[in-house]
C-alpha cells in the first residue's frame, strides 16, 4: 500500500477529478430559464390585472348601485382574479413542459 | 471563435444560440465548482442551473469590459451563500442523508485496482472533512485548488479583501488537516 499523499497533493487531485454533469444539463437549463421567463411574465400581467380589477371594484363600489349588487360585485373583483391566478398557476406548474418545476433535475 | 463579451452581447440582444454556447463554453468548469461547493451532484445540478436563470436576469448589469469567468463565479458563489443560508438545516440533512452515494469516483484507466481504491478511500475522507469544514472556508479552496484563481481573482469571486482571502485559506487548510487527522 501506498503511503497517504501530501494533503496539498491530495486537494488539488481531487478538486481536479473530471465530474461529468448529466447529459440534459444544458437543455434543461436553456428550459428553465425559458420558463422563468414566462412565470415573470404572467406575474407582471396578473399584477397589472389585480390593479385595474381593485380600482374598477373601488370605482363602482363608489357609485350609486344598490347594496346587494355593491356586495356581489365586491365578491367578483375578489374572486376572479383568484380563480384566474389559481389556473395560471395550475396551467404554469401543474402541467406545464419545461417548466422550472418540471425539469427532470428537481 | 466568438469571446465572451461577443457571446454576452449576443444574449444580450436576445439571441438564444449565443446564450446556448456560453452555458456549453463554461458548463464544465461551473458545474464542477457547484459540485464542489455543494458536494451534491443534484443540488450541484440545481445551482448550476439557477446561476444561469440568474446570469441572464443580470446580465444587463453586467460590464462587458471586465472578464466574465470571474463574474459568473461570483455570481455561483453568491447564490449558493444565499442558498445554503435559507436552506441550512434541509442541506444538512440531505448531504449527510447522501454522502455516501455522492463520492466523486476515480475514473483512470491507468491506475491499478489497489491504487484507485486507495484514492477513492482518501477522497471519501476528504469529502467528509470537506462537509465539516465551515462553509466559508471551502470557497477560497475550491477555487485555490481547482480553478488555480489568484489571491486577487479569489477575493473578487467571493467579494473579500485579499487579507480575508489568504487567511481563510491558511485556517480552511488547517482545519482540514486537524478534521482528517481526527478521522484518520
Amino acid at each position: 500500500m501506498k503511503e497517504p499523499r501530501d494533503e496539498d497533493q491530495l486537494l488539488t487531485e481531487y478538486f481536479n477529478i473530471s465530474v461529468t454533469p448529466s447529459p440534459e444539463l444544458v437543455s434543461n437549463t436553456i428550459q428553465r430559464i425559458h420558463g422563468r421567463g414566462r412565470i415573470r411574465m404572467l406575474a407582471g400581467l396578473m399584477s397589472l390585472q389585480w390593479l385595474i380589477l381593485v380600482l374598477s371594484g373601488i370605482c363602482f363600489l363608489a357609485g350609486p348601485a344598490a347594496l346587494q349588487w355593491k356586495i356581489s360585485m365586491g365578491l367578483l373583483f375578489i374572486l376572479l382574479p383568484m380563480i384566474a391566478a389559481a389556473l395560471v398557476m395550475y396551467r404554469t406548474m401543474g402541467s406545464g413542459g419545461g417548466s422550472y418545476e418540471s425539469s427532470p433535475n428537481r | 471563435m466568438m469571446t465572451d463579451k461577443q457571446l454576452v452581447e449576443g444574449c444580450k440582444s436576445g439571441q438564444q444560440e449565443h446564450l446556448e454556447l456560453l452555458i456549453v463554453r463554461y458548463r464544465d468548469d461551473l458545474y464542477r465548482f457547484c459540485r464542489h461547493l455543494t458536494l451534491n451532484r443534484q443540488d450541484a445540478e440545481d445551482l448550476f442551473q439557477e446561476v444561469w436563470v440568474r446570469v441572464v436576469r443580470k446580465l444587463e448589469k453586467y460590464d462587458a469590459q471586465r472578464p466574465f469567468k470571474p463574474w459568473l463565479f461570483q455570481v455561483a458563489f453568491n447564490m449558493y451563500r444565499d442558498h445554503y443560508r435559507k436552506w441550512k438545516s434541509v442541506y444538512a440533512l440531505w448531504t449527510w442523508l447522501s454522502s455516501d452515494a455522492e463520492l466523486i469516483q476515480i475514473r483512470d484507466p491507468a491506475s491499478s485496482a489497489e491504487e484507485k481504491l486507495l484514492r477513492n478511500e482518501e477522497h471519501r475522507l476528504l469529502e467528509e472533512c470537506l462537509r465539516s469544514l465551515p462553509k466559508r472556508y471551502l470557497a477560497p479552496l475550491v477555487l485555490y485548488y481547482y480553478e488555480e484563481f489568484s489571491y486577487e481573482g479569489i477575493a473578487e469571486v467571493l467579494g473579500v479583501p485579499i487579507g480575508t482571502v489568504k487567511s481563510r485559506l491558511n485556517q480552511g487548510k488547517k482545519l482540514l488537516h486537524n478534521l482528517m487527522k481526527e478521522m484518520k
